[in-house]
């Protein structure tokens, strides 16, 4: 009986030991490429193809971060982005909640066909309307402008931030709301004074979703953008990946911006993990 | 209680003007949204794919012609099919065992292991492009850091990767595994998380070894979350576009060009625009078509609920 518990406890350990090595070399795996890029953005020219590769860049040039500046408007690049991501964000939190209460709160025939349809939108492939969106967005002589980029988020037309909240308020005791007109209030009361206090959690991870969205898309900005005073950071460094082709690439001033551009991400992320993970958790569990 | 519901099915159905108007109204920037912004362009776009198009002049209706085209006389149509097609066929299923394995990797419990779901989680929120510039500079054949590592390990001709027609599918494919830790690989774990533990220890009782209870247990309760991920990395490989458009450019010799990256060529570098439609709705009565096959056989083995133990 004694050499069993033994044997079991031996088996949990070599079993602890296996997970441990196996997440310590993913774990590395993840991380390489991007501890690549930090040390390849602080190397100086001259060290970037030596052989064998610098691990760790000597000198340290931290001046790679400013001259991403110099060679292209890099910080134009930074406000437009923010720009379009804090409008099409804001337009999609207000009307993803206002759908989401609609779908969520009020009986009405065909609703459940309706939402059938949204539904299905996460499904829609963007190619299928992207050219005659693009066709009409022309003739509104809105094309160079951030308009394309914005003016649908204000009209619910991502699925998921509405699928999203509309999960989360099937949630919420409807007492709440029945409470709120005993004493008078209307739908719209309700909603403002009852239920967007209690979805914060559900609304935060719509902004992430949003934010995320619009600052890592590349073919919308692609399409409607021309000028490059209007380009968004991803169009940036597809521009400075082609200027920099040539003879001597110059690789550190690309990982430096490439961290730019990823590093307000990684803020996100880090700050606000657990809302990352839940909204996915939720799309999971509807499957 | 069956019964009670029965009923309620049964009784015809009331709606009341009030809420009615208020649904309609709180829903009414979808309604709008979804008319202008999605099925007004999709309708539109129907008529265009019967049509020349390049915005200089108005639309010409010229039949199936696009539709002909694309199907017999366009070379790069099939070249981009079977491109696309060899890289759903062979992404989809390591991306979907990686995450699984991943996950179960991190359903055990010990110390540190939120830390862990951190750092297998962070690729996924690289922007693509981001990403796409970082492993062009791993890549690099001749100074590239990841060559270098294998000429260490003894190759002493590793692939020219993303330079070369053979390795540049699956650099693509390594490029994208590297967030094989992301969304998918949470909705496996949350999958896990939802098995009850007594499933488990009756197995054990029962004598089961872990392949047993991987098979009988594991997958059966997680084929929910496995169906999902499926269709939505089918759909999103179909779609694959940035990561090529930015690292390989359809290149070298169209290796890399996809459907979705000749479909932009043509509707954006050539402005045939009603050429691109056609392609579109080949496109999407294709994935139509996939994602209502692929409904109707999971039937056989997607199992909801408890209900078979």
């Amino acid at each position: 009986m004694k050499t069993y518990t033994l044997g079991k406890q031996a088996a949990k350990n070599l079993n602890k030991a296996f997970v441990y090595s196996a997440a310590c070399i993913f774990s590395v795996i993840f991380l390489f490429p991007i501890f690549w890029t930090v040390t390849t953005s602080l190397k100086a020219t001259g060290t970037l193809f030596t052989y064998p590769p610098q691990w760790f860049p000597h000198p340290v040039k931290w001046s790679n971060y400013l001259d991403v500046f110099k060679d292209v408007p890099f910080a134009r690049f930074i406000v437009n982005t923010f720009i379009i991501t804090f409008f099409s964000t804001i337009g999609t939190v207000v009307s993803s909640v206002l759908v989401a209460y609609g779908f969520a709160r009020f009986k009405f025939r065909g609703r459940n066909v309706l939402f059938g349809i949204v539904l299905s939108m996460m499904f829609l492939p963007a190619q299928i309307i992207i050219i005659p969106q693009f066709i009409m967005f022309y003739h509104l002589n809105w094309i160079d402008t951030f308009y394309p980029l914005i003016v649908p988020n204000w009209f619910a037309v991502q699925a998921f931030p509405i699928f999203i909240m509309r999960q989360f308020l099937m949630g919420l005791p409807k007492e709440l709301d029945e409470a709120a007109v005993i004493d008078g209030c209307n739908s719209f009361a309700i909603l403002r004074k009852i239920i967007i206090p209690l979805s914060r959690s559900a609304i935060l991870v719509v902004i992430i979703f949003s934010v995320t969205f619009t600052w890592n898309s590349l073919l919308q900005p692609l399409i409607y953008l021309q000028s490059i005073e209007k380009f968004t950071i991803v169009l940036g460094l597809k521009l400075l990946s082609l200027t920099m082709e040539g003879d001597s690439p110059q690789y550190q001033l690309l990982m430096a911006s490439t961290l730019i551009s990823i590093a307000p991400v990684f803020v996100l992320f880090f700050s606000l993990q657990k809302y990352f993970i839940r909204g996915i958790a939720i799309s999971g569990r509807k499957g | 209680m069956l019964l009670k519901k029965g009923w309620a099915i049964m009784r015809p159905r009331y709606y009341s003007k009030q809420q009615t108007l208020n649904g309609i109204l709180y829903i009414s920037p979808w309604l709008v949204g979804f008319g202008l912004f999605i099925l007004g362009p999709m309708l539109y776009s129907i008529v265009l794919s019967f049509s020349k198009y390049s915005l200089a002049s108005a639309p010409k209706f010229v039949g199936l012609s696009n539709y002909v085209e694309a199907l017999t006389g366009d070379d790069i149509f099939w070249i981009s099919v079977k491109n696309t097609v060899w890289y759903v066929a062979f992404f989809v299923p390591i991306a979907t065992i990686g995450s699984l394995a991943l996950a179960l990797l991190l359903n055990n419990q010990f110390k540190g292991i939120s830390i862990f779901r951190t750092i297998f989680y962070l690729p996924s929120v690289t922007p693509i492009v981001a990403m796409a510039l970082i492993w062009v500079w791993i890549f690099t054949p001749d100074f590239g850091i990841l060559n270098y590592l294998l000429m260490k390990l003894g190759i002493s001709n590793p692939p020219r990767w993303l330079a070369s027609p053979e390795w540049s599918k699956p650099g693509i494919i390594i490029m994208q595994l590297w967030k094989v830790g992301g969304p998918r690989m949470i909705i496996f774990l949350a999958g896990l998380q939802e098995i009850p533990d007594q499933l488990y220890e009756s197995a054990d009782i029962d004598g089961a070894n872990m392949f047993d209870k991987f098979i009988h247990i594991t997958l059966p309760l997680l084929s929910p979350a496995i169906f999902l991920n499926i269709i939505t990395t089918v759909m999103r490989a179909f779609q694959v576009f940035a990561i090529s458009y930015v690292a390989t450019r359809g290149g070298p010799l169209k290796s890399t060009t996809f459907y979705a990256i000749h479909l932009y060529n043509k509707a954006f570098r050539y402005f045939q625009l009603g050429y691109g439609c056609s392609l579109a709705w080949i496109f999407f009565v294709f994935l139509l078509l996939f994602t209502l096959l692929y409904f109707k056989l999971s039937k056989r083995w997607v199992h909801y609920g408890m209900e078979m133990y």
